[in-house]
């Protein structure tokens, strides 16, 4: 039997509290991550995702705390990335409690550090992030951005997929840069190029504003999982209501 | 009291299992076991394991544990976890190293194909072979979260198995000693309760 798909529940956090805004500005309290966390994990979510935008260094042990609260809370996987700079930041965080850890900015500039993580931790715990933007220049490839976008590496990001599978990455976050926080549907061309680059499990992320969009990403080919934040922290649509419309549109997951 | 001896060789995530074996209903003093003294003293044993199965056997070794995890493993109460579970075997084809030997059989690579993505990673469902108190009040065909490259083969051992592109064992018992693949402390509400029927049974 094929593994079902994954939704997954992401949430930013900064300085302890759960916090939501388009392209880090205009920045709202979004809650207490524990009870968070508990809300997503009694309603069906299949993992969750907890991503430090913690600006300053010294504020990381808050983030530490938050995972370890977190992780001794729910019953279901948690990843947890954002700043992820070293082996040594990699483990503080899967001692906190987490489970998977995910690697982006500092993956790119030194991929040797998925190669180092995955012989300490077992790849089943490396998730590589990547976020990527369309090339202007050609249609139908899209390339690697840092630092939260802001940065343009020029780097294939289909290529660097490859590479970081080959590295020992374990799984793949991939969000579409165009699409993320429009709410008109996950990049699904994107998706698909990234699902053939690699063969690991692929979560989606950026653009989910309903559960058609999510079906459409979790379409053979594509996806293994879908993230999504906005719709679930405004309570659009609960995790319930995404799975029964799956469920609906023949799409395998896991029963609540 | 009951005393519920977690196993730590410093692989680290052992957290989560803690957390996990504290959200159970049960009596027992929860500790971690650093040393052979406090597995040898608990009255049962969980034995996480993380990584790959080399640096687990490594960590074994690294720690004096090994003799008094064989030990505990035919006396008394025991549940390894996922490479915990592996290492129960002679050996695994990610390692050249040998494992605890207690079941004769090699731990294998799981096959990659077109649609079998490895690691093998999120929900699938355990079939039960035959009812066994682990599995008490856990229905047939139920979702556990599974997280691994490699796999134990079917044997006599087997109670729960699981389809991904092989047909694995995804939960064994043998006496006193029951293990799984899959994390239950990730499982949600049936993990939970599995853990439960271990550490009340």
């Amino acid at each position: 039997m094929a593994l079902v798909k994954r939704i997954i529940p992401c949430l930013d956090i900064r300085d302890g509290r759960v916090v939501k805004g388009v392209n880090f500005v205009n920045i709202r309290d979004a809650g207490d991550p524990a009870a968070v966390a508990a809300r997503y994990d009694s309603e069906g979510a299949d993992e969750l995702v907890f991503l430090d935008i913690t600006a300053s260094v010294e504020k990381r042990a808050t983030f530490l705390t938050t995972v370890q609260t977190v992780a001794e809370q729910i019953s279901i996987p948690l990843t947890v990335g954002g700043g992820v700079q070293s082996v040594a930041d990699a483990e503080r965080l899967l001692k906190a409690g987490a489970d998977k850890v995910s690697f982006n900015t500092a993956a790119v500039n030194n991929p040797q550090l998925l190669t180092d993580c995955a012989a300490h931790f077992g790849a089943q715990c490396i998730v590589l992030a990547v976020d990527a933007r369309q090339k202007e220049s050609q249609k139908g490839c899209w390339e690697v951005v840092t630092h939260g976008g802001r940065t343009a590496t020029g780097r294939d990001a289909c290529e660097w997929v490859a590479e970081a599978a080959q590295r020992g990455a374990g799984e793949i976050l991939l969000t579409s840069m165009d699409s993320d926080g429009v709410q008109n549907g996950y990049d699904l061309p994107l998706t698909k190029a990234i699902a053939a680059a690699a063969p690991l499990p692929l979560i989606a992320s950026g653009g989910a504003g309903s559960p058609e969009h999510i079906a459409a990403v979790l379409a053979p080919g594509l996806a293994d999982a879908a993230l999504a934040a906005s719709i679930f922290h405004d309570r659009i649509y609960s995790v319930q209501q995404v799975k029964a419309y799956l469920q609906h549109a023949q799409i395998p997951v896991r029963p609540i | 009291m009951t005393t519920i001896a977690v196993v730590d060789c410093g692989m680290g995530n052992l957290h989560s299992v803690l957390a996990g074996v504290r959200r159970t209903q049960t009596t027992g003093e929860v500790i971690i076991a650093t040393t052979a003294a406090a597995i040898h003293t608990a009255d049962k044993i969980i034995f996480p394991g993380d990584g790959n199965f080399a640096a687990c056997m490594q960590a074994i070794d690294a720690g004096g544990l090994r003799q008094a995890l064989i030990t505990a493993a035919q006396e008394k109460p025991f549940f390894g976890i996922c490479v915990g579970m592996q290492v129960l075997f002679s050996g695994s084809a990610e390692a050249n190293v040998p494992g605890l030997g207690i079941f004769a059989a090699t731990v294998e690579r799981l096959p990659q194909q077109a649609t079998i993505k490895v690691p093998h990673m999120g929900w699938n469902t355990g079939r039960q072979q035959h009812p066994h108190t682990l599995t008490a009040d856990i229905k047939d065909e139920e979702y556990f979260y599974f997280v691994h490259s490699y796999y134990a083969p079917l044997g006599d051992w087997t109670i729960m198995t699981c389809d991904y592109g092989v047909r694995f064992t995804a939960a064994l018992a043998y006496e006193n000693l029951v293990a799984t693949q899959f994390h239950p402390e990730k499982s949600g509400k049936s993990g939970i309760r599995l853990l439960e029927n271990f550490l009340n049974g």
